[in-house]
């Protein structure tokens, strides 16, 4: 079952039209004179176009850029005291890949009723956690490939088609989420960004972009997200829950060669706060990988722990750092390992990071530089952000940046990425 | 016995004089809790519309700013919940920037990013920086507490209290010094200059047209010059209303996500 464009369009539309009517009905007196301005909407959007080619040939790939695009968001709101209704679209011309694409980012009706419950259903963004370019218990799709070849930081974030319920109760405040179908991550698949197949021994590009094989039938292959959240004097505590499917590919299917989607469930709980002079944040998530519960099974990702350090913090004259430390522990190792296929690479049990973010804002805050690092002390790897952005004034913005790879294994996390390698310069006009 | 006498006049006369620089020394101290409350804690709460002109050194505006600003007293303590909606531009329209002042701790500080549903925490420990880009820093806003300086009324004139306003931790600002012109009749402060660490001065702020809104003096009107580059900032505050009944769960990050209409839209 799929659900359409028109479909929301049209069930949005009535929402529209019957909350207008109840608020009508609910104003005593009607104005004499009509003025589109007093009218609760807001149209809002900006046009962006951003390319960016490959810093050396990647004999993997055809063309010469991973990204050249022109692209047209719009976004609508609508609203009442006790509703939202939200239609942000993106229309694109992709000059990489030759077409016209309209991306349907977010359509949604949010309802408000009470102060103790509200709900929101339709397709959404959906961001929590404490990670910075990170993620520990956030299960929400994330677009990588966006994130990697330059496009804007908004779309690191992919949508999810799902409902929203808020409850606030005395204690605390509990989101529930059920998305009726999996949405996976956008992950690099080799037809703009090439990778090490390890199951290939090779690389993979465009010519022969790999399969997945997506659980994807509405109301049987569901996710639930649950997160239970207080503030206690300043300090931020959560308890996070999940239930779906590894949202990269964490297993291959051994017949056709398929990358699959395994089962998982995630725990885990974070803080957040001011100590230190600074913003100090602790995360942790146990992954427990549902069709290999003893990790026995090498086609499927082990079970593991994820912890996740971070601090922030203002130094004078609008500059800040922010450094994070991250590990992913396997739980069942030696099952693994023990289950080998003879010849195969044993991978190593723990998997850890250092992120670091430097930002300095100049000339009024228009100038922005930031640098933003990830290295892997278990891979000997790194992933580079520099970026310059000018705000050439309040609407026009000029930008340009990089991504880099860098490790010296053809098979590590980052490393593989490195004939992706690329620099993007973009211009951005918002109203 | 003639030293014992002169002693005990030494002792009394000095003692007078003591007791007369702690009275004017408290004499300063109310009028500049005075003036902090009149200025920032008029009301139980309030809510406005800013706009914000930020201006080259040639006086064009190069860049304005529209938000709502709600903000909420802790009572009687010096202790606020403030809130900004912003409009414009474009690029941060619909973004949320929530304070805690707190008087004993940095502020807690979140930001809301609408497009990524992101809520993230910002470190309290530096209210010495830009607000979104004008003359102003974020203490200027959000309020500059008393007790984080020492105070010298310099001269009292015919209309203002003059005072001389001298950080505890000089490391803690950017300024060494400001002056502050202070209205007798009403405790507005109606100039404020600052001065850097070379004793040139360095920014100056104006208040412009003072309104009565419901019973309080309200700045309505004010700038912030950079002297040194010739930059300034000017801001207006429209639909000012008090005591409107703000309730304390807008100050939290629910209501980051769910923007509250109610009061967001309250001069529509």
């Amino acid at each position: 079952m799929k659900v359409h464009l028109s479909t929301y369009l049209s069930l949005l539309f009535t929402a529209m039209i019957c909350i207008q009517l109840h608020a009508q009905k609910k104003q005593d007196t009607i104005k004499s004179k009509f003025k589109f301005s007093d009218l609760p909407i807001e149209w809002q959007g900006f046009i962006d176009s951003r390319h960016g080619p490959r810093i050396k040939n990647d004999p993997y790939q055809n063309k010469d850029f991973s990204l050249s695009e022109t692209r047209l968001q719009l976004q609508l709101d609508y609203w009442t005291d006790i509703s939202e209704i939200k239609i942000k679209t993106d229309f694109i011309y992709d000059s990489q890949q030759g077409k016209f694409l309209v991306n349907l980012r977010e359509v949604n009706l949010f309802l408000t009723p009470s102060s103790w419950f509200d709900f929101k259903i339709g397709r959404q963004i959906l961001t929590w956690g404490k990670g910075d370019m990170l993620f520990v218990n956030d299960l929400f799709p994330k677009d990588w490939q966006s994130f990697f070849i330059g496009r804007e930081l908004e779309y690191l974030k992919s949508y999810s088609d799902a409902v929203k319920l808020t409850f606030y109760l005395p204690w605390f405040e509990l989101n529930t989420i059920y998305v009726p179908a999996f949405n996976s991550d956008i992950f690099p698949n080799g037809e703009r960004l090439s990778f090490f197949n390890p199951f290939q021994g090779s690389f993979t590009g465009d010519k022969t972009p790999i399969q997945a094989d997506k659980p994807n039938t509405w109301f049987k292959n569901s996710e639930y997200h649950w997160r239970a959240r207080k503030n206690v004097k300043g300090y931020d505590l959560a308890l996070y829950g999940y239930y779906g499917y590894w949202k990269s590919p964490a297993g291959v299917n051994v017949q056709n060669g398929n990358v699959t989607f395994p089962r998982l469930s995630v725990h885990g709980l974070s803080f957040e706060g001011n100590l230190f002079k600074g913003i100090t944040s602790f995360e942790a998530g146990y992954y427990k990988s549902i069709n290999d519960p003893n990790g026995k099974d090498f086609t499927i990702r082990n079970s593991q722990w994820v912890f996740l350090l971070g601090y922030t913090r203002d130094l004078k004259n609008d500059f800040s750092i922010g450094a994070q430390y991250y590990t992913e522990v396997m739980t069942n190792y030696n099952n693994m390992v023990n289950n080998l296929p003879s010849g195969a690479a044993k991978p190593k049990r723990i998997h850890d990071m250092f992120t670091l973010r430097l930002t300095k804002l100049l000339v009024n805050q228009k100038l922005n530089l930031s640098f933003f690092g990830y290295y892997s002390l278990s891979d000997s790897d790194a992933y580079l952000r520099p970026n310059i952005a000018y705000k050439l004034s309040d609407g026009w913005k000029i930008e340009t940046g990089g991504n880099l790879f860098m490790g010296k294994q053809d098979t590590t996390f980052w490393s593989q990425f490195q004939n992706n390698n690329n620099i993007y310069a973009g211009l951005k006009r918002s109203f | 016995m003639t030293f014992y006498k002169t002693f005990l006049v030494l002792l009394f006369i000095n003692g007078f004089a003591l007791q007369n620089t702690w009275s004017q020394e408290t004499d300063v101290n109310i009028i500049v809790n005075k003036a902090n409350k009149v200025y920032k804690y008029s009301g139980d709460d309030r809510i406005c519309i800013v706009n914000m002109d930020i201006k080259n050194n040639k006086g064009k505006t190069t860049m304005n700013r529209e938000l709502v600003l709600i903000r909420k007293n802790d009572g009687d303590n010096l202790k606020q919940k403030w809130y900004a909606y912003f409009k414009k531009p474009a690029d941060i329209r619909k973004m949320v920037f929530m304070v805690w002042k707190n008087t004993n701790k940095d502020d807690d500080r979140w930001i809301y990013l609408p497009a990524m549903d992101l809520v993230k925490r910002l470190a309290g420990s530096d209210k010495r920086s830009s607000f979104v880009g004008s003359q102003f820093v974020y203490e200027d806003v959000t309020g500059r507490l008393p007790k984080l300086d020492t105070h010298q009324l310099i001269k009292t004139s015919d209309n203002y209290y003059e005072v001389k306003s001298t950080p505890v931790d000089p490391s803690a600002a950017e300024f060494s010094y400001f002056y502050t012109w202070i209205d007798k009749e009403t405790f507005i402060p109606k100039k404020r200059v600052f001065y850097d660490k070379n004793g040139e001065k360095q920014r100056e702020y104006r208040a412009g047209k003072v309104e009565d809104i419901q019973g309080e003096k309200t700045i309505v009107e004010f700038s912030m010059t950079n002297i040194q580059t010739g930059e300034s900032t000017y801001i207006t505050f429209s639909d000012v209303k008090y005591n409107v009944g703000i309730p304390d769960n807008i100050f939290t990050e629910t209501y980051l996500r769910r923007v509250p209409r109610k009061w967001v839209s309250y001069n529509k």
